[in-house]
């Protein structure tokens, strides 16, 4: 009986170490970290919102957003103050964890429309890998007037190294 | 008592045999024939192709990996000392850098790297998803044997003591040096 006890706590042990647990499995990026866009409350720009899985980490330094349709020009992505992290390769770097919103304004006042816009990212797991920049594609409504857009985006496409 | 103990032993053998850090993607099965290997390049910084099958006959240690990638940076100097500690003529490390070659570049002469480096964005992870790296995360490093052969596979940081264990029991003893 003992032996058999001693079996039983042995494979559940092992089972234990191997069961395939949320943060044992492989992630697509954009699993890891789930993009949704949404036009500002005031119609000035976008807001890039990321939610991010426990045990994963964006860089504040690495947002880049393109606009694929002419007629939409954007700022740079205006990131805001991260999570200090004393990396002991890069020095002092900021991150995010949990969740992130990025504004992006746009530049002048762009016609109503559809744009394609493609939104890249970078981020990394604490179990000590990093994903390479991942792209991911967006279809943004630039309503007219000053119409309220206020269901996010969803990217069209899966995340893109 | 004894029992439970012998079993947890085994247990731990057995995680240790599997090789796979507790949360690190496990790499899928390699899609890349020896020959296929041995016939693909990736350029050097200067942009010239070096082809792989210039190090066919010797072990290689294949590790892909970025200078934005933090634990890529953590573990290239164990990679160093091994290969200076094994020498050339038996195993031969190279980094594929999915990166700019000027930065690869600025990056080796500080960590004074001592085997090729080799840099193409596209390429060396197209190389590494060949390898099994679905997700296309770093580092990842490779391990094959003077056929091509890919005798270990691994996504994060691969430490130096478990490198250099592996290539000890993998290096024929008649070439010890």
């Amino acid at each position: 009986m003992k032996r058999f006890t001693s079996l039983a706590a042995c494979c559940l042990f092992f089972a234990a170490t191997h069961a395939a647990g949320p943060s044992d499995e492989p992630l697509d990026p954009e699993k890891a970290f789930r993009l949704s866009v949404a036009i500002a409350p005031d119609a000035t720009g976008l807001n890039l919102r990321y939610a991010i899985l426990d045990g994963y980490y964006m860089y504040r330094n690495r947002f880049k957003v393109e606009v694929v349709t002419p007629g939409l020009v954007l700022k740079p992505p205006a990131a805001p103050e991260g999570e200090a992290k004393d990396d002991p390769y890069f020095g002092k770097t900021e991150i995010y964890r949990r969740y992130v919103e990025v504004p992006v304004v746009f530049e002048g006042r762009p016609r109503p429309g559809r744009y394609s816009v493609e939104v890249t990212a970078q981020g990394c797991a604490d179990s000590g890998f990093c994903y390479a920049p991942f792209t991911q594609k967006v279809v943004v409504n630039v309503p007219s007037s000053q119409a309220k857009q206020d269901a996010p985006i969803r990217p069209v496409t899966p995340a893109k190294p | 008592m004894a029992t439970l103990l012998a079993a947890l032993a085994g247990v731990a053998w057995l995680v240790d045999h599997f090789n796979v850090e507790p949360g690190l993607p496990r790499p899928e099965t390699s899609e890349i024939s020896p020959n296929a290997f041995h016939a693909s390049s990736l350029p050097d910084l200067e942009g010239r192709p070096q082809s792989f099958g210039q190090f066919a006959g010797k072990f290689v240690v294949l590790n892909f990996w970025a200078t934005w990638c933090a634990p890529c940076r953590e573990e290239i100097p164990g990679f160093v000392r091994v290969q200076s500690h094994l020498g050339r003529d038996r195993v031969q490390f190279i980094g594929a850098a999915s990166d700019d070659p000027a930065k690869v570049a600025a990056f080796g002469k500080e960590f004074a790297i001592n085997y090729p480096l080799l840099a193409d964005v596209d390429g060396a992870m197209a190389l590494s998803r060949r390898f099994g790296n679905r997700l296309g995360v770093l580092p990842h490093t490779v391990i094959l044997n003077p056929a091509g052969e890919v005798i270990a596979n691994r996504i994060g940081v691969f430490p130096e003591a478990e490198i250099s264990s592996l290539l000890a029991e993998a290096l024929p003893k008649s070439t010890s040096k």
